[in-house]
């Protein structure tokens, strides 16, 4: 991730958009002392060149901890149109659990209080880059290594699972294995993201996890070839070992960086 | 140290002949390793396996015949006593099989 041209990319994917960076400031309304903060997927690896530039506009404003965002827009900017969401900065420092005690942030098990979207929303924001106003999170960026939010996303990604297995091992011990297959579909999703999330590979989007896996074990390695396969192939007249294969290679997948 | 559920050394396992069978996870046992402790969850019913038992656990894929089960424990544990490692695996499964963990194919 660090070898990524972050602002390069982004700048060039604006120009592609025709968005100028020179207006920018006043197009995105960044309220006074606020600034703008530029993620794509290609910060981690993925994404292409008609990736989204999703934008987040931060500003020193007090608010409740537990608020969600105070809006998210659609914005015509130049030639295109930017998905941007508003932050308040009291927001997200409250949900990176800085509080007084800065020092709490590198602790084991931050972020595993906030939900998802909290957390996907902090990763991008500590992790991408700014281009309009102060930077408010270059001390952060140096404080917050991306493993903090892997083991959150993992912690998150692997309750998921638990709930999602519960499920799908009760309609497969009541044979009914098309609904464990459609269940186990999301079951393996989640199982995947927790074993990208232990190889520090934070995956937030469903799109990249396979992608993600086959980045990490490559391609062919029985891993990511199985998650393939047991996601796209289903032959009608092995639905029950369809959904036995998924509930058990579900356990290996969660199990796999631990071994 | 060898030592996968002692206390069970004298329970039974797969009858005798069965070493070309193979054991099978039942798919709905949620499993999963923390700390060096393997945990098995099927429904309301939580075991604990020492590392031992869960090699075997993952050996146990319904593919390999309980003869490999075994060489593979003996050799990757340095077991002195294979006699033993076969009485033990033996039981262990078959205390497995009695809980609806496990079955044979």
């Amino acid at each position: 991730m660090d070898t990524v041209d972050k602002e390069g990319v982004v700048l060039r994917r604006l120009e592609a958009l025709g968005v100028s960076t020179a207006t920018l400031a006043g197009e995105l309304a960044v309220p006074s002392g606020g600034c703008a903060v530029f993620y794509m997927s290609a910060f981690d690896g993925f994404g292409n060149d008609y990736s989204d530039v999703d934008t987040y506009v931060v500003w020193p404003a007090a608010g409740s901890p537990t608020a969600r965002p105070e809006r998210s827009v659609t914005v015509p900017v130049g030639q295109s149109e930017l998905d941007i969401e508003y932050w308040p900065e009291g927001h997200l420092r409250e949900a990176l659990a800085l509080g007084t005690a800065e020092g709490s942030i590198l602790g084991p098990d931050i972020f595993t209080l906030k939900g998802f979207y909290e957390l996907k929303v902090l990763y991008r924001i500590v992790t991408g880059v700014c281009l309009v106003g102060r930077d408010y999170w270059g001390v952060l960026r140096e404080r917050v290594k991306a493993d903090s939010f892997c083991r959150g996303l993992a912690e998150m990604y692997h309750r998921l699972y638990q709930d999602i297995f519960d499920d799908a091992a009760k309609l497969y011990d009541a044979a009914d294995y098309e609904s464990a297959i459609l269940l186990g579909q999301n079951l393996l999703r989640a199982a995947a993201g927790v074993a990208l999330a232990r190889r520090n590979v934070p995956v937030f989007k469903e799109k990249w996890l396979y992608r993600g896996l086959a980045r990490v074990y490559g391609p062919e390695h029985p891993l990511a070839a199985r998650f393939w396969a047991l996601l796209t192939r289903v032959e009608p007249t092995g639905m029950a070992a369809h959904a036995a294969e998924m509930l058990d290679f579900g356990n290996l997948l969660v199990n796999e960086a631990d071994e | 140290m060898w030592h996968v559920f002692p206390q069970m050394a004298s329970d039974g396992g797969p009858s005798s002949g069965q070493a070309a069978c193979c054991p099978r996870r039942v798919p709905s046992v949620r499993y999963r390793r923390l700390e060096g402790v393997g945990y098995l969850v099927r429904r309301e019913t939580c075991l604990e396996l020492d590392p031992v038992g869960w090699r075997i656990w993952l050996l146990s894929d319904g593919r390999t015949p309980l003869s490999d089960i075994m060489r593979a424990l003996t050799r990757e544990f340095d077991a002195p006593d294979p006699a033993r490692v076969e009485k033990d695996c033996e039981a262990f499964l078959g205390h497995l099989a009695d809980q609806g963990f496990l079955v044979w194919q």
